[in-house]
């Protein structure tokens, strides 16, 4: 009876991995779709989100094969000790890069959107202490944070969407597959940086109750936010129109801001506040990964400590990009070793079934 | 369910050996002291203990006509009087005379003991030791010593009677319908309050002794066959675990034996009523009743118990169910609304209808401070308000509360010091505060909002989601007695989100909810 109780359940993996993917990213994807796809930007993200199921259905395989590991230990069993610690080191550069990414990225809308005077290393510093916080909490703590956080983040975004759709202009989706089907394979490229998140499934497969039923559990957390992307997109689209989706710097605060009433006036800094919550968990859970790689790559068990190195770290790295070009060349290169990170997984799933590694 | 094991300090182990020695010096004891069958010895060796204090009465009689000394000892003001004349002196004294007569016996000294204690008093209760230590105890808890010349064994006579308290509304959780007594300060009292209300042989009541000096009776109260052992053991443990002078309330032993002393919130919830007590008995939970205190402690709680009320299972669920979503809303006021405040004034006035925010502008306009100086001003206000009320007797505190309340509002904002609106959010806010039905819950939540104001006052709105989010990381990191503290949220329990922000049907509730993990999760069968 109480030895069930000890690790996630499987409604906190689907939540936990639903938060990793919905964070920083709902604030641009409708102005990426747009720019890449154009007014297929939609099917974009709905053939984006298509391939992210396959890539998580790889990931949970792979991750169902070994349930008592986590990646960082199994890629070594199967690539061989030296191979295995280079792999794993840049799985702590991928994830360190990426929590720094969207602390930076997060800071600068905040700055734009809510608090103008506000210094960006105050917004930083408040940020990452509160992820300092969580994560030496554990990976219990970061799974109930997301269960808690989850209604509330559903439900903001959930308004947004619905309360826009009598404005949906439907001519606006006139010209459909007019461009071939180039638009659309460029934007399910661009749009998967979107879906980055559902890595955290690697990690997870250990601490569950039942990691047999990781597949389920992961792809049941992925279904939610490919309905909110394909539906903001969608809506995003028909209300505004494809080219001044992607003229917008924040597409969906846009959205937002259009529904606002009598009451809300300012719907958008409603939405930002809760906004705030699914990024403050993507970070948490991208730094949680990030410190449990780098524990494990050395064979240690607490994680603890390392939290307390890689914070500084994070920080700095966010600090480094002085435009936003230069923030563009640290997303390309988040983009680029996402894909590569998830793509790994084929060559190590075929090795691993190769080599009949299990366990 | 996680036991937590709370370990003593090795590098503590020598000192609290060391004070451990200190204290049984100065603690009297009679542990060492043997009983012998003179009764004039053992007569000396209580008064060795209690002839100092004046309210201990000694009493030596005689036997009936015979020469057998006796003796009685007690402590006056704890004992029922007419018990001890009409139960024990007077056959004592006179009618064994008749009895012995009658049986054609004779009262010699070697029988004597055996002939008073099953022929001649008259009580119930009635207990023997040979322990000299034990029956001081027992003494001073309010019960008679009879001493009979050549035994070296005691009777203890039960005479408990003093005067307490009656039976009374419970003050800090009313109810409109439902019952309307409430806990006293008589242990005994509150036991029987529970025995009324649930007549299963299985609900056990365990009473030990703690407190080196006050030896307070504790007892816990639980149902064989719902509670879980392991939550059992955990109490025992912690219980046992527990070494100090005096246990002064029931508030003071939840803070020796809760999980979280880091913490605003109570883990154990206390309450006056005992039909609340006894549905949580039911739900695998256990009761923790203290000697004096109206108290009791029910083990484990989670958060969202703080937000339920007898009441809701009275009143028909569509209408508890309003209530219930009404006190989590007042929850959520009551911690927030003063830093929404501070942040829309002072950060983001876009937020709010223009015309609103224009208004707020405008009746602000002659206030001197920024807000958050006039929203602490006014929030401290209403606690001094609060605690005064509370403190002063009854009229008097309702006329503060209202003189306070009306005058001081009006008249600060009459004197520039604060605007309108601060006034309603000041009042809301208190307002908004005591829905909650349990009083320790809502002072831990009315003591979050200060740091919450004062981290809006910097980062506006950003502040007050950072002081959200703080909240919500504590809340789902502790627990109490190995249960999580924010279950049936999180972790997420479906099963027991019936009884959550919805309370459904009563027909519905077939199942006990699993947080106490009771062994029994049948509660009703219907077909």
């Amino acid at each position: 009876m109480n030895n069930k109780r000890k690790g996630l359940s499987n409604f906190q993996v689907s939540a936990i991995v639903t938060h990793s993917i919905i964070g920083l990213a709902i604030m641009f994807l409708p102005r990426r779709a747009a720019v890449y796809a154009g007014i297929d930007g939609a099917i974009a993200t709905l053939l984006a989100g298509v391939v992210t199921v396959v890539l998580v259905v790889l990931v949970a395989i792979l991750s169902m094969r070994h349930p008592c590991h986590t990646i960082i230990e199994y890629s070594k069993l199967i690539l061989g000790k030296y191979l295995g610690f280079a792999y794993g080191l840049f799985i702590v550069f991928y994830t360190l890069l990426t929590a720094s990414f969207i602390l930076r990225g997060f800071a600068d809308a905040m700055k734009i959107l809510l608090l103008p005077r506000t210094p960006l290393e105050v917004i930083m510093i408040c940020m990452i202490l509160i992820c300092l916080y969580c994560v030496h909490g554990g990976i219990i703590t970061i799974a109930r944070i997301c269960e808690i956080f989850l209604f509330p983040v559903l439900v903001v975004i959930g308004i947004t969407i619905v309360f826009n759709m009598p404005d949906v202009q439907l001519f606006r989706y006139r010209e459909s597959f007019s461009h071939g089907f180039k638009p659309i394979i460029m934007g399910i490229f661009n749009i998967m940086l979107a879906y980055q998140g559902y890595e955290v499934l690697f990690f997870l497969v250990p601490f569950m109750n039942n990691s047999r039923k990781a597949l389920y559990a992961g792809t049941g957390g992925l279904i939610i936010p490919v309905v909110v992307y394909t539906s903001l997109v969608f809506m995003a689209i028909g209300v505004i129109g494809a080219l001044p989706t992607a003229e917008l710097v924040f597409p969906t605060i846009h959205l937002a801001r259009r529904i606002g009433t009598d009451f809300f006036e300012r719907f958008d800094i409603f939405f930002l506040v809760f906004w705030i919550l699914s990024v403050f968990t993507s970070i948490v859970i991208y730094l949680y990964m990030a410190s449990l790689s780098l524990t494990r790559l050395f064979n240690l068990y607490n994680y603890k400590p390392f939290i307390f190195i890689l914070i500084p770290v994070c920080y700095a790295i966010a600090m480094l990009p002085q435009n936003i070009s230069q923030i563009n060349i640290l997303s390309d290169i988040i983009n680029f070793s996402g894909i590569l990170f998830t793509a790994s997984s084929i060559p190590l799933l075929i090795l691993s079934i190769i080599r009949k590694k299990r366990g | 369910m996680k036991i937590i094991q709370r370990k003593k300090n090795p590098k503590n182990k020598k000192i609290i050996e060391e004070r451990q020695k200190i204290n049984t010096k100065s603690e009297k004891r009679a542990s060492g002291l043997q009983l012998s069958t003179n009764l004039e010895e053992n007569y000396k060796k209580f008064q060795a203990f209690l002839k100092e204090s004046t309210d201990i009465v000694f009493r030596k009689f005689k036997l009936g006509k015979s020469d057998i000394d006796c003796a009685l000892i007690y402590v006056d003001g704890l004992i029922d009087k007419t018990v001890v004349h009409d139960a024990v002196l007077r056959p004592m004294m006179f009618e064994i005379s008749k009895l012995v007569s009658e049986l054609d016996n004779e009262l010699s000294a070697d029988k004597a003991y055996d002939f008073v204690l099953n022929h001649t008093i008259s009580v119930a209760d009635i207990k023997e030791t040979d322990n000299l230590d034990e029956a001081i105890l027992f003494v001073m808890s309010g019960e008679v010593a009879l001493l009979v010349d050549g035994f070296n064994k005691i009777i203890i006579v039960s005479a408990r009677g003093w005067p307490a308290r009656g039976i009374s509304d419970p003050d800090t959780e009313g109810v409109i319908r439902g019952a309307k007594e409430g806990f006293t300060e008589t242990l005994r009292t509150n036991t029987a309050l529970l025995r009324r209300k649930c007549k299963d042989p299985n609900m056990v009541i365990r009473t030990i002794r703690l407190g080196r000096r006050s030896k307070t009776d504790i007892a816990y109260i639980y149902i064989k066959g719902i509670t879980n052992d392991e939550l059992l053991k955990e109490l025992e443990e912690r219980l046992s675990r527990i070494d100090i002078d005096q246990i002064i309330d029931s508030g003071h032993l939840e803070q020796l034996i809760q999980d979280n002393t880091w913490s605003p919130l109570p883990q154990i919830q206390a309450t006056e009523r005992p039909d609340k007590a006894v549905a949580n008995l039911m739900e695998g939970r256990i009761l923790i009743l203290v000697d004096n205190s109206p108290f009791a402690l029910i083990i484990p709680s989670t958060f969202s118990q703080f937000f339920q009320s007898p009441e809701d299972y009275n009143e028909r669920w569509i209408v508890s169910t309003f209530i219930r979503i009404l006190r989590w809303i007042s929850s959520f006021l009551a911690v927030f609304t003063p830093a929404i405040y501070i942040s829309v004034v002072t950060y983001h006035p876009g937020f709010i209808p223009t015309r609103l925010a224009l208004s707020i502008a405008a009746t602000r306009a002659g206030v001197p401070f920024p807000s958050i100086i006039e929203a602490l001003l006014m929030e401290i206000t209403i606690e001094l308000l609060r605690e005064s009320g509370a403190r002063l007797p009854g009229a008097i505190g309702q006329t503060i509360g209202i003189v306070g309340g009306i005058i001081i509002g009006d008249a600060a904002v009459n004197a520039g010091l604060t605007s309108p609106i601060m006034v309603i959010v000041v009042a809301l806010t208190a307002i908004a505060s005591f829905v909650i039905p349990t009083y320790s819950a809502a002072v831990g939540l009315r003591t979050m909002r200060f740091p919450l104001m004062i981290i809006a006052s910097f980062l506006g709105l950003y502040g007050v989601i950072i002081g959200f989010i703080i909240i919500n990381i504590h809340l789902v990191s502790i627990k109490s007695f190995g249960v999580n503290y924010m279950s049936p949220q999180a972790p997420t329990i479906f099963q027991d989100m019936k009884d959550f922000v919805i309370r459904v049907p009563a027909r519905k509730m077939r199942k006990r909810p699993i947080q106490a993990y009771p062994i029994d999760m049948i509660r009703m069968d219907m077909d």
